[in-house]
């Protein structure tokens, strides 16, 4: 999609991710590092192929001239901080006005932490997250992999298309920053204005989903592994579940529900305990692949919580060419690693 | 910044957005606070379920006082059309007509049996881009399944991946599956309107929650083909970091994140416990010793912050440049100065709410303007739409509303 796009990536950890997905996409991307630049963890693999690598010393004057040369030919530069050394660091606008630079930050350049040192586990316990995630007698857990990093490099992706939009209509580039701290702030949605409507904190809950007073389980036990099913505001989903529950005799009290006149987000914590508890016995009976198939036949938003190894190998992501090869030369394997961002329907 | 430019970036791209709840909307809010012209499309015979979910204005239930709903909507247009009327299909295609993207999370063959396919939207509007935003995907053997965020966190390997080592897998209780796929969704909007600038044509782009959520996972991905444990990467703890988890402080439920990177940020933690011989201590002078005495590690760490205020001990190990930082609560992020003075709250005024705060995108351009506007009432812009910029005129518009098909 983004072919004719050149991307010029100078990167280290935060940003990585921007120039992987702009890769993705079609885009000719070229990372700059410096000469003898450690590539050889995973993470390094996972977030930077599919780019051109370009060694270059920086701050001399060979390597100064090599990036302005590369600079005449790029739609965007991706900026990692600290900022280029030396002459390369003034502001690109006036010598590159057609540019792009998208700066990625962990803070906006106003924030008081603006330049502090954090890592994605700093940012995410900033961003209000962990502080709901994990049991409620437990610590505070981050979530898998580095999320904030990720969501900030997403966002890069953004901004940058955003920018080249308006490129398009005005013939200008311009600089972006994007914050690291707000774009995971973001994702924890609902806590924040919990606060500020209710004055109400929220908490490690488990596994429960909450909406409003009370919260729902997500994740149960089945015979040979875990499942996730809830109690949500669809009539349509929480009838196909009763039906398969009482075709064997196991829908007790939830029988007589009128899912149709239920908000189940309104019902205390009390009722939704009395209501989950023939479902755990019920999914407790069965397996996975048994509780896979009456939810083939009955939508009963049900689904089988899947390790990343069952993830890799099953059918219905390969059928959507997700997986791509990449050479891992450091160890000599070759991964299966995410590919396209989505599918383009013909 | 400096904006001179008092344009968003996105200004006068239409946008027919028929996206609810969570996973289509948040999206659709940050191209409208990006200065596109958003429409959204909802129905009172079946309301978004955003606009019953709290909190509420005043703790009370009204669809248009949902503070959830309006931090997902800000900035769009709402008409109301009732789809299982003909004729609101038939204004449904005139919007098609009107819209360079339209956005959409229906269950998958809803919009096929409505007929309103992309064969069908093309052919109205050969440039219009079409995006499907699904649990699964539009293809593939698993594409009928319906589900919500807990069903990707699910399916990604995600929800395994979570939780502490060796404890049953855990979700959270928000829907991050609602939070990554829209990013994934906006990206997918812009890549196809670049492109179609090339091409003059529009396309249908099909994203998946699920594999957004994997493609955030590349890295765990790559290394347990590599050959590490499940349970090594679940938890606070990292492979490559040692220590990297949160730590008791003082007050009820207070934690700080602490990491060291290297050895030298090891040992700067070391000096700032008054224990500089513990960088030199066998058990942790490297990363492999740290990872093989973690447990020990923790302890003596905790045994250190247990009873510090946990932002004042994040700000005494930055300062030393050590990646720290309080765990915070939903009162400290909002009112967090770092986001306060970056903008990141912006106020809108709404009919319902009132004078509030939402946030807005987590970006500043030098040129380009962010702006977030309030989010529809229920119908509020049904003359506007329907009657100014699609034509209806007023006497056809208030049969359509007295026949239902407006409802």
């Amino acid at each position: 999609m983004l072919e004719h796009v050149r991307v010029l990536e100078l990167t280290s950890g935060l940003g990585d991710y921007s120039g992987r997905i702009l890769a993705q996409l079609g885009a000719r991307v070229t990372k700059v590092m410096p000469p003898g630049a450690d590539r050889s963890s995973l993470d390094w693999l996972a977030v930077n192929h599919g780019k051109q690598l370009r060694e270059l010393a920086l701050g001399t004057p060979v390597g100064d001239a090599a990036l302005l040369e590369m600079l005449h030919d790029a739609d965007i530069l991706l900026l990692g901080v600290p900022p280029l050394p030396g002459a390369l660091g003034a502001d690109f606008s006036a010598r590159f006005p057609a540019l792009i630079v998208v700066e990625l930050a962990a803070f906006a350049k106003q924030s008081p932490m603006a330049g502090e040192p954090v890592n994605d586990l700093a940012l995410m316990a900033l961003s209000g997250i962990m502080n709901i995630v994990g049991e409620p007698d437990g610590p505070p857990l981050k979530l898998p992999g580095d999320q904030a990093y990720a969501l900030a490099g997403i966002q890069g992706v953004i901004a940058a298309l955003l920018a080249l939009n308006d490129r398009a209509s005005s013939g200008q580039g311009q600089r972006v920053r994007v914050s690291a701290y707000q774009s995971a702030v973001l994702a924890g949605y609902r806590d924040p204005i919990v606060w500020e409507w209710t004055g109400r904190l929220g908490r490690r809950t488990g596994n429960r989903l909450v909406r409003g007073q009370s919260g729902v389980r997500q994740v149960w036990a089945c015979k040979d592994g875990y499942v996730t099913w809830s109690m949500v505001d669809n009539p349509g989903l929480m009838k196909g579940t009763v039906a398969l529950m009482a075709r064997e005799g196991a829908a007790g009290v939830l029988a007589g529900v009128d899912w149709e006149h239920t908000l189940v987000a309104d019902l205390p914590q009390t009722q939704i305990d009395a209501w989950e508890a023939p479902v755990e016995a019920f999914l407790l009976a069965h397996t996975t692949t048994e509780l896979v198939a009456m939810a083939a036949e009955v939508p009963i938003g049900l689904s089988v919580i899947a390790t990343p190894a069952m993830a890799r190998v099953e059918p219905h992501w390969a059928e959507r060419g997700f997986w791509r090869q990449v050479h891992d030369p450091v160890r000599g394997l070759d991964l299966q690693l995410p590919g396209p961002l989505f599918v383009v329907q013909s | 910044m400096n904006n001179t430019n008092p344009k968003g970036a996105l200004s006068g791209l239409r946008i027919a957005d028929f996206s609810w709840v969570g996973a289509g909307p948040r999206a659709t809010k940050d191209l409208a606070d990006n200065g596109a012209i958003v429409v959204k499309i909802e129905s009172r015979r079946r309301l978004d379920l955003g606009r019953l979910s709290p909190p509420f204005k005043d703790g009370k239930r009204h669809p248009d006082g949902s503070a959830f709903f309006a931090q997902t909507n800000t900035g769009k247009l709402g008409v109301t059309i009732n789809l299982g009327d003909p004729r609101g299909v038939e204004l449904a295609k005139k919007l098609i007509v009107w819209a360079d993207v339209v956005v959409e999370n229906f269950s998958k063959g809803y919009l096929d049996r409505l007929g309103l396919s992309f064969a069908v939207m093309r052919a109205l509007n050969p440039r219009v881009i079409l995006v499907s935003v699904s649990v699964a995907g539009r293809s593939g053997p698993l594409s009928a399944m319906r589900g919500y965020g807990n069903s990707a966190a699910a399916l990604s390997g995600q929800a395994a991946l979570a939780g502490q080592p060796h404890q049953a897998p855990h979700m959270p209780p928000f829907a991050y599956g609602d939070v990554v796929a829209p990013l994934f969704a906006t990206v997918a909007v812009l890549a196809a309107l670049e492109q179609r600038r090339k091409t003059g044509v529009g396309q249908h782009i099909d994203v998946s929650q699920v594999e957004s959520l994997m493609h955030t996972l590349a890295g765990t991905f790559a290394r347990l083909q590599a050959g590490a444990g499940l349970e090594e990467l679940r938890g606070n703890r990292s492979v490559v970091a040692s220590p990297h988890n949160v730590f008791p402080c003082r007050g009820p439920d207070q934690w700080c994140a602490i990491a060291a990177e290297t050895d030298a940020q090891f040992a700067a933690l070391c000096q700032a416990m008054r224990q500089p011989g513990l960088a030199h201590d066998p058990r942790f002078a490297t990363l492999a010793a740290r990872k093989a005495n973690e447990t020990d590690l923790e302890a003596l760490i905790a045994a250190w912050t247990r009873g510090q205020d946990k932002h004042l001990l994040g700000q005494a190990l930055r300062a030393l440049g050590i990646p720290a930082a309080p765990v915070q609560d939903g009162r400290e992020v909002f009112t967090d100065p770092n986001l306060i003075l970056a903008g990141h709250y912006q106020r809108i005024n709404h009919a319902v709410l009132g004078a509030c705060d939402m946030p807005a995108p987590p970006m500043q351009f030098s040129r380009s303007a962010i702006e977030v506007g309030p989010p529809p009432c229920l119908g509020e812009h049904n003359a506007l739409v329907f009657g100014e910029w699609l034509g209806i005129d007023a006497a056809e518009l208030e049969r359509l509303a007295a026949e239902g098909v407006l409802a």
